[in-house]
């Protein structure tokens, strides 16, 4: 019987223990069913969250040519509450905590708080804060405050936090700042790209985001899919030239008391832009008023890409090349000068209302003289071949850099509507038509290539998850012969050497032409200000760089050759040190050793 | 009669004994086998759990290795960014070179300055850890410590 009892009793025992672990378990499912933290649950269902959460990739990193890091990642975090989980102590210490620890007005948080969980229709909000322009922003905190933050909400004895979660996201952070403003971009709260670099690559940099529930059960460890990591990028923008440059442009608008300016380098070879700048600097992770800005058209974000300007005398050079390949002039034919010159019914005068007398075109090009220009294109070249030698140079259309933003400047043809005659007689010293400085830099690094247009190019290289991509050099076209890019290569450096000193480099032979444009509005052209600027390449047996260098509004003088062109020798001083670019004669020395070698 | 159907009745009395034994014998049995396929099952589950925790906190613990190596990264790269330099080499006394105090030698040794290549993206994952709510974390005992006032946040 001692031996039954037993039996029975450890049966009742099992039978209990069996017993204990199924109230147990009904307790836990009624608890998480109906318990403080259903509505955790509840929310995420109702709320449109739902138990799949999109997990983003994180965005590509950008790199300039040398591997510094332009553009990476912070992370920080979002302050949400879900509303039907908080309590009434927590509703009194969250905005307390969150005051103390981050400085913000309490009475804000409170007020947020109870009004959110008043209003049966949010689940979650995100907290915000006012700033001080009186919007309102959402509230972000740093890994530290996060992490003070987690402290509590895991401490029993601390304050009462319940409902309170932190959200990771990404912010963009630009370690060269306002440097590379104007050629990266900036991305959004949202983790969109605009503008630039960020703009154009924004499919690749921001990679694939994936959707996928959140593994709390161990056994789905490792089978969470990561999402695609955007792509890095490496630009060939070299960031000693760029600050080079910076500093150069920066300088001279101060002295020179102007508004804005820019400089853009490339190498005309492989289109590769090496420096790209622009004053005012943009600071991309305070973009926000160049939005407005760029939206209200009063200053762009990429002005090297998307603003546009009437270039000036600089056109003249693509003008001379046209003429010169079509054989229609040669660097020796004369002109006479009388000071002006009639075309379609408008008066063309030159720069300085004087008469040049008898030139040749390198002497045309040397004083920058309208009349020899208009009368080139007018009665050597005529509307066909001045338009179509234009179209080749890829005036009035984009030059497909990979920048956002890009726009195609506008230049009116015979057939449109509004085109007259003296369009032609304008257009040929670079007025009545509008183009971008990425546009004339292309044209231009056509003549220092010895005639063989590239296409620009700013990424060098896409390295994603799946491999790496290095985008090659694309020939646009060939506007004009060798042995015309030569000849005009030979006749603006003579006019460099004889005209503006200010732009020479001691122990490099340069090529270059200044520019001093008038302002269009829709008034007419601005009676006080210009745009000076100057765009050269060297050095002329091996050309590796075409500069161009703007200066908008000088207050000092009107010229490119005083403004602009000092700016322009200030670059190039520092480019050959950059690239390493012996002089001329070194240069000269060592082909001559290596021939000696050879033989 | 009563005498006679005495031992008959005994008998009988131990049979259903022994038939209850039996039964009852048989279902432990089964209980008992239920039992150990039950525990080899449980102790299956909590290793495979156990390693799922572990590969979970590895997760977690490379997730957090690489935020902060990408946060490092980020320090360095303004510690180390241009103006940074300049202002720093300035504030030392230290200029850039003129041209003409630049002497170009001929080094036809020296090996060509290679491309820099970038690194390959590799996806981080959010920090998990700081985003769980308690809901998805406390057991049935901390619930119960939290009802009974013993700990908790209510």
């Amino acid at each position: 019987m001692t031996t039954a009892r037993g039996f029975v009793g450890r049966s009742a025992m099992i039978l209990f223990m069996l017993g204990l672990s199924m109230v147990a378990l009904i307790v836990q499912l009624v608890r998480v069913q109906f318990g403080p933290f259903a509505p955790v649950f509840a929310s995420q269902t109702q709320g449109g969250l739902g138990p799949v959460e999109k997990r983003d990739a994180d965005r590509g990193l950008i790199f300039d040519r040398n591997g510094k890091l332009l553009a990476t990642n912070n992370y920080l975090f979002y302050l949400e509450v879900e509303t039907r989980q908080l309590t009434d102590a927590s509703i009194k210490d969250i905005p307390v905590v969150l005051a103390e620890l981050l400085d913000l007005e309490e009475l804000e948080l409170k007020q947020q708080l109870t009004m959110m969980r008043n209003d049966s229709n949010y689940y979650r909000i995100r907290l915000r804060q006012k700033t001080s322009e009186g919007g309102w922003i959402p509230i972000t905190i740093d890994k530290v405050a996060a992490g003070i933050l987690q402290q509590f909400l895991q401490d029993p004895a601390g304050p009462d936090l319940t409902g309170l979660a932190l959200v990771p996201d990404q912010e963009r952070v630009y370690p060269a700042r306002e440097i590379m403003g104007h050629v990266i971009g900036f991305v959004n709260q949202e983790g969109e790209g605009y503008f630039g670099v960020e703009g154009f690559y924004d499919d690749w940099l921001s990679g694939k985001p994936v959707n996928f529930q959140r593994a709390y059960i161990p056994f789905d460890a490792g089978a969470q899919a990561d999402p695609t990591a955007g792509a890095n990028l490496v630009l060939t923008i070299d960031v000693d030239i760029q600050m080079s440059a910076a500093t150069a442009l920066r300088d001279a608008i101060e002295k020179t008391k102007a508004e804005s300016g820019q400089v853009v380098v490339m190498d005309p070879k492989s289109g590769e832009i090496l420096a790209m700048v622009a004053v005012p600097e943009l600071d991309p992770e305070h973009y926000e008023e160049w939005i407005r800005l760029d939206s209200d058209e009063e200053r762009v974000v990429a002005p090297a890409v998307a603003g546009q300007f009437e270039p000036g005398s600089t056109f003249k050079t693509l003008v001379m090349a046209i003429a010169l390949n079509e054989g229609v002039v040669s660097p020796g034919d004369e002109f006479m000068d009388t000071g002006e010159i009639e075309i379609g019914g408008h008066i063309i005068r030159n720069w300085d209302v004087e008469a040049y007398g008898p030139q040749n075109m390198l002497g045309c090009l040397q004083y920058s003289l309208n009349t020899c220009l208009a009368y080139v294109a007018f009665d050597k070249l005529g509307a066909a071949r001045f338009y179509a030698g234009m179209e080749d140079f890829g005036i009035g259309s984009t030059t497909g850099i990979d920048m956002a933003g890009e726009v195609s400047g506008q230049m009116r043809v015979p057939g449109d509507p509004t085109w007259t005659e003296s369009d032609l007689g304008t257009n040929a010293f670079g007025q009545g038509l509008s183009l971008t400085t990425m546009q004339l830099l292309t044209a231009v690094g056509a003549i220092a290539n010895g005639g063989v247009m590239v296409q620009p190019h700013i990424v060098q290289q896409v390295v994603g998850p799946q491999g790496e991509y290095w985008p090659k050099s694309t020939v646009l076209g060939r506007p004009i012969s060798e042995e015309t890019a030569n000849v005009i290569s030979e006749m603006l450096h003579l006019a460099l050497e004889a005209e503006s000193s200010a732009s020479l480099v001691p122990g490099y032979r340069l090529a270059g032409k200044t520019g001093t444009a008038q302002i269009a509005t829709e008034y007419g052209y601005d009676p006080h200000w210009t745009i000076a600027s100057f765009i050269g390449w060297g050095p002329l047996d091996d050309p590796q760089f075409v500069v161009f260098v703007r200066v908008d509004k000088p207050q000092i003088s009107p010229w490119g050759s005083v403004v602009a062109a000092p700016v322009f020798k200030e670059v190039v001083e520092r480019l050959v040190i950059h690239l390493a670019i012996p002089p001329d004669d070194f240069r000269d020395q060592l082909v001559e050793t290596n021939l000696g070698d050879e033989d | 009669m009563q005498k006679k159907n005495e031992p008959e009745m005994q008998t009988q009395g131990h049979v259903l004994w022994r038939s209850v034994i039996q039964s009852t014998g048989s279902t432990l049995l089964w209980v008992l086998i239920l039992l150990v396929l039950g525990g080899l099952y449980l102790s299956v589950s909590a290793k495979a759990a156990s390693a799922g925790r572990r590969v979970m906190s590895l997760e977690d613990k490379i997730d957090a290795l690489k935020l902060t190596h990408s946060e490092i990264t980020t320090l360095h790269a303004q510690a180390t960014s241009h103006q940074r330099m300049s202002e720093l080499a300035s504030s030392m006394g230290f200029r850039p070179a003129e041209l003409n105090e630049i002497r170009f030698i001929y080094t036809p040794w020296t090996p060509e300055k290679s491309s820099f290549l970038a690194p390959v993206p590799r996806a981080v994952r959010e920090l998990r850890k700081a985003v769980l709510s308690p809901a998805y974390t406390e057991t049935l005992v901390d619930g119960l410590k939290r009802i009974l006032g013993v700990g908790g946040t209510e």
